[in-house]
């Protein structure tokens, strides 16, 4: 096994995460070869370089508010979901007092009908379009 | 009464959401702090790990309990980060052509030292070097050497075998010496 094999598992050495046989291996190595213990005299000390970069903190108020944020995200989808629902009882309701009142004349069914029917069809278009136009817009990346 | 991580995530998984706080409080500031090292942008690290935890609690039913929840939640994090940055190459792409479509190099803001704690020499070529590797290079570094992760749980984040995270490293590890040749 050649120091190039070796250098892999270095990092491993120095993270502490090798086992018999490897390290034993490792150690024996390093005991004869003056490169790679130099090679882990190096990744020792970037370890050590990594391991002391900190960040600066965001102020405290981020912190604070940064549950608040998370929450409302989350209830606010529940809100939409009892929303749509309520939406579609109170149109399905509508629909059929609609189309089942025995005032409204048949005629008057059929435009109403029509209106409806040709509002859902240009919807369908338009959404069909933008999903078609989304798979090559190079440009759907940008916020508008 | 103190809950332990497995209670909580039971809790979180019958919808009772106001336990879910315990957790975002304990994993916020890792998260944002690996957001930030992965993306370099202060406002973009916080939108990220919010987002990661908004989609973690989406998902919370599916989520079984014999594992960790920190390592599936920065799984979800990490494929966030990652996809966000190659969106933002894209866009820079987008965003930079002239009105021949020639490319206009402009400068990148992010990785910018003032986000660093201490900005001595070492630690600005530092935050440049890690801004230079490669997405699953600077992940990895950023897994293994400020989260003081374990390679299992590298492994079971990135969804790699355990030698590929030691090769993985190694690559990484090896760039970032030849970058940083001067402070060695």
């Amino acid at each position: 096994m050649g120091c190039e094999e070796f250098e892999v598992l270095l990092n491993g050495y120095i993270d502490g995460e090798l086992k018999d046989p490897d390290l034993k291996r490792v150690e024996e190595h390093l005991a004869g070869c003056p490169h790679c213990r130099k090679l882990v005299r190096d990744y020792r000390r970037l370890k050590e370089v990594t391991t002391e970069m900190r960040f600066k903190e965001p102020p405290q108020d981020i912190w604070n508010s940064y549950w608040q944020r998370i929450f409302h995200r989350i209830t606010r989808g529940a809100g939409w979901v009892f929303f749509l629902v309520g939406v579609v009882a109170v149109a399905g309701f509508a629909i059929y007092e609609f189309a089942t009142d025995p005032a409204v004349e048949a005629l008057q069914k059929l435009i109403v009908f029509a209106i409806f029917v040709g509002l859902g069809l240009l919807l369908i278009s338009v959404i069909w379009e933008r999903v078609k136009a989304s798979k090559t817009d190079k440009y759907k990346e940008i916020e508008r | 009464m103190t809950l332990t991580e497995q209670e909580i995530i039971s809790k979180c998984q019958q919808g009772e959401t106001k336990y879910y706080e315990q957790l975002v409080n304990k994993y916020k500031k890792s998260a944002y702090f690996y957001a930030l090292g992965m993306v370099g942008s202060a406002e973009d690290a916080l939108d990220l790990s919010q987002e990661a935890f908004i989609r973690a609690y989406r998902s919370i039913k599916r989520f079984k309990l014999q594992y960790q929840f920190k390592n599936w939640f920065f799984r979800i994090l990490t494929n966030l980060c990652i996809s966000h940055l190659r969106k933002r190459r894209r866009r820079a792409e987008v965003s930079t052509e002239d009105s021949k479509g020639a490319t206009i190099p402009i400068p990148d803001d992010h990785f910018n030292p003032h986000l660093l704690l201490e900005r001595k020499e070492i630690m600005r070529q530092l935050w440049k070097a890690l801004s230079e590797l490669g997405d699953k290079q600077r992940e990895i570094i950023l897994l293994r050497d400020f989260q003081g992760l374990s390679y299992k749980q590298i492994s079971e984040i990135l969804e790699i075998p355990l030698g590929t995270v030691m090769s993985r490293l190694h690559q990484a590890r090896s760039r970032l010496r030849v970058k940083m040749a001067d402070f060695m």
